[in-house]
């Protein structure tokens, strides 16, 4: 089965004490096996969270809508992620058949409990494995990612590792499972820019050859350039543009992949003016009428932008985008 | 092992030290009362009829060494104090080891067990507080804290014995029932103590518990919030598992180190409980002692020796700390 | 550019751009205030602080009788509270009145005092009447109290084994540990500033020593230590002396906690970029201290006043509860407690607690604005977004 995850029309919206607000708003995407995609955004587009929700991992203030829903194909059959909500019962896809990695390695291992023990745990959590079998696997695993001396750092703890290294640790970790799926959630950001190269090639490596699928959550679009099939670029909860990696940066439509792409600074002119999106993304408790980028946008095309959505265009095989520019019946 | 030895005998040093600078404290407040040791013994006997001379008062002091320069008297008393003895008492001309005694320990137990209860409380339903969320248990520990907090130990004694006088018209007070009070140690004796010790107990704790729940509470919460937490959710762990050995686990380690702070606190609300519940007549506790016998030898003492165990406390505490916490373990051992 | 809302009328943007221009230029103070406002429990308790304060400053005037010795009813010895009424069998009236207890002594009682209560002869109260004399603050001269009775004397919370009444004593007392408590932490203030300062600014060698020390001091508990202190004060000295002692050594015990935390803020803050920028700016030490380090941890330092106020009020009533600090003629919650473990008086003078609950209420007053102002001068706390 090629298909690996299917997400149609999620949307997500969080109690607080302001109201509710919409963190994610109608996202539909799908992976395939062997496929990297990258998901783009600004701080507050709801990457994070569309992310966690495939895992139903988010808090307990957290409204699904009905029609939301998360399929994914693991070896024994479809499971409907949304539907599942003991612990008990999600522990298939959390660490099972989903792994995720976080930005600060330091921060998700547990500072005084030892790496080889939380590892041990977790392949013991999801299979019969005995105390060795589970240590042989897991010195196994952080050897494979490239970590030296595997053996001693299996009972060594995160604060003694660098940067890199517990970068490496923790993709050891998630992927000693054998997932399906690894959700990378912006795991190059905290590191300098070599490590980064050498992490980013760990990966490629390895979903070679586990054939899993990844879903790289940056906001670095050099790095999303590097190593993804597809992206899809998110902005206040929305999926506004999605196709293949070099179809969407040689030629993006949405005025904000635009946007983003020329705000990067220029090698070849070093003189020329960085021109960053105007504006800033507005407070999720001001949420835009229309379409949710009019606030900023460049391009608008008149009162049509602030009050109506735009639907959905595939304007190349798989290249689709979400604005009224590209829709044919605008009124 | 030999560096973990180096820092045990560091910390002990410390302690040690710290301890030496209370002595100096202490001893120079006593030194500064007006009237020292001689005149007041001798101020007593007075009042018992027997008369005095200035003479009388000039051999008195060379008898008990106290011509000899400040530095000396500190030096020789803080020796000795190490050594668990603290010369006689000025008035009643008794050994102050001999005096203090049982008191002590007594004093000490019941302290302890006090913050015993507290934490026993505190520990889990704070825990349990931080990770549900309900609405209602947090306001009720919210409640419970600010009462704690609000009543100081000495008014819930009051209360305790106003409500019992007027409803039971019997007081609760006292550490030992009359048969016990002069008996020798035994297993008798010791069950009678724990009938008794209970409602002492229980009032030092009172808001020694209001105090720590809303502590174990804050930092729960803190840890719950963390990334680990949500990174091992991630990974599978759930129920008690992901609460007990994550968060919960690392919250502790700040609680251990407030203990010695938390026995200060009780030490604070020990003597006021004491005579309200009048456990003093029962001659059980030092601070009667403190309190009525304007004696500074044992004032002094008694200070030294209750300074003395919170910084034992403090020292056993980081001791413990260093095991349980492997940054500190590893740090030790490069 | 667009707008950022559609469809809205001006006049609301324009007040929206208003409240946000006040906010960013507003001062850290009036900002502090505005996060206070915000927050119910904590905007009551500073009412009822003040209207404590405020009653506690004018005690004199709003208690009918003067609290010492001097004022005491002979013929009313731990007499139960009169609450005056409205109304009785012969009708009711818009003044409050209390009937008439009349002693009578005869062969008939074997010539003890018995009391019988006259319900026909009413005594009402009266509002600004002349009463004693009294210097409210120590010098502001005046004879008016906000009310009194005909004939006799109205006691709302009864008296105690003298004759003293219990409300004038109450609102004295209540005076008299806001006085010693300030006094206290205010001694305390000033040492923990200069000790932690200087601990903070110079770091290196003198930290570790002054920090040795401040350790050391902090560990012996302040109680017992206060017992064993006062039990030496001399009997030849006044009250005023014994009142101005005492408050100076709850100021010198509570000096360690407040001096570790100006000391902890110091050696982080003179490190950050801030003052590094001051000082390549040209700015002289005095100038960086005064304007950047000082307004950066007033906030916690007032709050930690605040919060330290209710145990030096706690710690100075347990004192005088055992007899070991404040005494008559001076009035504290503690010295009117002295009396309250006999069984006599908890059996039947039960009125004796009212105190009790003023003082509960006072220290649960500064406990919640402490905690409020608290919360209100944190710009990371979670109220504040």
């Amino acid at each position: 089965m090629d298909r690996l995850i299917e997400v149609k029309n999620l949307t997500l919206k969080f109690r607080t004490d302001e109201g509710l607000i919409t963190a994610v708003e109608d996202v539909s995407f799908s992976l395939n096996r062997g496929e990297v995609m990258g998901l783009v955004g600004e701080s507050g587009s709801g990457k994070s969270v569309t992310a966690k929700a495939l895992m139903h991992l988010n808090a307990r203030n957290a409204l699904y809508d009905p029609e939301s829903s998360i399929i994914l194909h693991t070896d024994r059959g479809p499971v409907d992620v949304l539907s599942l909500r003991r612990p008990a019962d999600l522990k298939v896809v959390r660490g099972g058949a989903i792994s995720m990695i976080f930005q600060e390695p330091m921060a998700s291992f547990a500072p005084s409990i030892s790496i080889g023990k939380q590892m041990v745990e977790q392949l013991q959590l999801h299979g019969d494995l005995s105390k060795a079998q589970a240590r042989e696997i897991s010195v196994e695993m952080l050897d494979r990612v490239g970590i030296s001396d595997p053996a001693k750092r299996f009972d060594q703890y995160a604060f003694e590792l660098s940067g890199g290294m517990r970068q490496r640790a923790m993709i050891a970790m998630a992927l000693s499972t054998k997932p399906k799926l690894l959700i990378a959630d912006e795991p190059t950001t905290a590191l300098d820019v070599t490590i980064q190269a050498q992490v980013l090639d760990l990966m490629k490596d390895l979903v070679d050859e586990f054939n899993m699928g990844i879903i790289f959550i940056t906001h670095d679009l050099g790095v999303v350039a590097q190593t993804a099939n597809k992206v899809s670029v998110m902005y206040l909860g929305r999926i506004i543009e999605e196709g293949p990696v070099r179809g969407v940066i040689n030629t993006p439509m949405h005025p904000y992949t635009k946007g983003l792409l020329a705000a990067l600074p220029r090698l070849d002119d070093l003189d020329a003016p960085l021109t960053p999106v105007p504006g800033d993304i507005p407070s999720p408790l001001e949420r835009p009428q229309g379409c949710v980028f009019n606030t900023r946008c460049g391009e608008l095309m008149g009162a049509l932008c602030s009050t109506h959505i735009p639907s959905e265009e595939w304007v190349k095989p798989e290249h689709r985008v979400l604005c009224h520019h590209f829709n044919k019946d605008a009124s | 092992m030999l560096q973990f030895g180096k820092f045990i005998m560091s910390r002990a040093l410390l302690a040690a030290l710290t301890l030496v600078i209370i002595s100096l404290v202490v001893f120079t407040l006593m030194e500064l009362v007006p009237g020292d040791c001689a005149e007041r013994y001798l101020a007593f006997k007075n009042t018992q009829g027997s008369g005095i001379s200035v003479e009388d008062i000039e051999n008195e002091r060379r008898r008990l060494g106290l011509d000899k320069p400040f530095a000396q008297r500190w030096g020789l008393w803080i020796v000795d104090a190490f050594r668990g003895e603290f010369g006689e008492s000025c008035i009643l001309r008794v050994d102050i080891a001999l005096l203090l005694g049982t008191k002590f320990w007594l004093s000490l137990g019941i302290c302890l067990a006090s913050l015993a209860l507290a934490y026993l409380i505190a520990i889990p339903v704070g825990i349990i507080s931080a990770a549900t969320n309900n609405p209602y248990l947090n306001n009720g520990l919210k409640l419970v804290s600010y009462l704690g907090l609000a009543i100081p130990n000495f008014l819930l004694a009051l209360m305790v014995m106003l409500f019992s006088t007027i409803y039971f018209g019997d007081t609760l007070t006292g550490l030992f029932s009359k048969e016990y009070r002069d008996a020798a140690w035994d297993m008798d004796k010791f069950v009678d103590l724990l009938k008794h010790a209970w409602l002492p107990i229980f009032i030092l704790g009172w808001s020694a518990t209001a105090f720590a729940l809303q502590t174990v509470r804050a930092l729960m919460s803190d840890e719950i919030g963390k990334l680990y937490v949500t990174a091992a959710a991630a990974r599978g762990v759930y129920g008690r598992k992901l609460l007990w050995r994550y968060p919960a686990r690392h919250a502790l380690a700040p609680i251990v180190n407030s203990l010695g702070f938390d026995l200060n606190r009780v030490f604070n609300e020990l003597p006021i409980v004491a005579l309200i519940l009048t456990l003093t007549d029962a001659g059980a506790l030092l601070i009667e002692a403190l309190a009525r016998s304007n004696d500074q030898q044992l004032a002094g003492a008694i200070i030294f020796l209750l300074t003395g165990s919170i910084v034992a406390l403090n020292f056993f505490t980081d001791v413990l700390l260093a095991i349980l916490d492997p940054r500190i373990r590893k740090s030790i051992l490069n | 550019m667009t707008d950022n809302l559609t469809s809205i009328p001006t006049s609301a943007t324009a007040q929206d751009q208003k409240a946000k221009e006040a906010y960013f230029t507003a001062s850290q103070r009036q900002l502090v205030w505005a996060r206070f406002k915000k927050q119910r429990a904590a905007m009551i308790a500073a009412a009822v602080l003040i209207v404590l304060i405020v009653s506690g400053i004018l005690a004199p005037f709003l208690s009918p009788y003067d609290p010492t010795i001097a004022g005491r009813n002979k013929d009313y010895l731990n007499g139960a509270p009169n609450i005056p009424m409205f109304c009785d069998k012969n009708g009711c009236s818009l003044r409050p009145f209390l009937h008439t207890i009349e002693r009578e002594r005869s062969i008939k009682t074997n010539f003890r005092w018995v009391e019988k209560i006259n319900d026909d002869k009413r005594r009402y109260v009266q509002f600004f009447v002349t009463g004693s004399d009294y210097k409210i603050l120590g010098f502001i001269p005046g004879d008016l109290h906000l009310f009194g009775i005909d004939d006799g004397f109205v006691h709302l919370f009864g008296t105690d084994a003298s004759g003293k009444d219990i409300f004038s004593r109450t609102l004295h007392a209540i005076w008299t540990s806001l006085q010693v408590g300030s006094i206290g932490v205010f001694i305390a203030f000033v040492l923990a500033l200069v000790i932690g300062g200087v601990s903070g600014y110079y770091g290196g060698w003198i930290d570790s020593v002054l920090q040795m020390v401040t350790d050391a001091v902090r560990t012996v508990p302040a109680i017992p230590l206060f017992m064993a202190i006062a039990a030496f004060i001399p009997q030849e000295w006044t009250s005023e002396m014994r009142f101005f002692f005492i408050s100076l050594i709850l100021g010198l015990i509570g000096w360690p906690t407040l001096a570790r935390r100006v000391r902890t803020h110091l050696l982080t803050e003179r490190n950050q970029e801030y003052v590094l920028a001051a000082q390549l700016s040209g700015a002289s030490s005095s100038h960086i201290i005064r304007r950047h380090l000082l307004p950066s941890f007033t906030s916690y330092i007032i709050v930690d006043l605040v919060i330290s106020f209710p145990y030096m009020v706690l710690s100075e009533t347990a004192l005088s509860f055992i007899g070991l600090g404040l005494k008559d003629p001076v009035n504290s919650l503690g010295v009117m407690l002295q009396n309250v473990t006999s069984a006599d008086v908890l059996m039947n003078y039960q009125w004796y607690f009212i105190p009790v609950i003023f003082f509960i209420v006072l220290v649960m007053a500064f406990v919640f604005v402490g905690d409020g102002l608290r919360d209100a001068a944190d710009p990371y706390s979670d109220l504040n977004n």
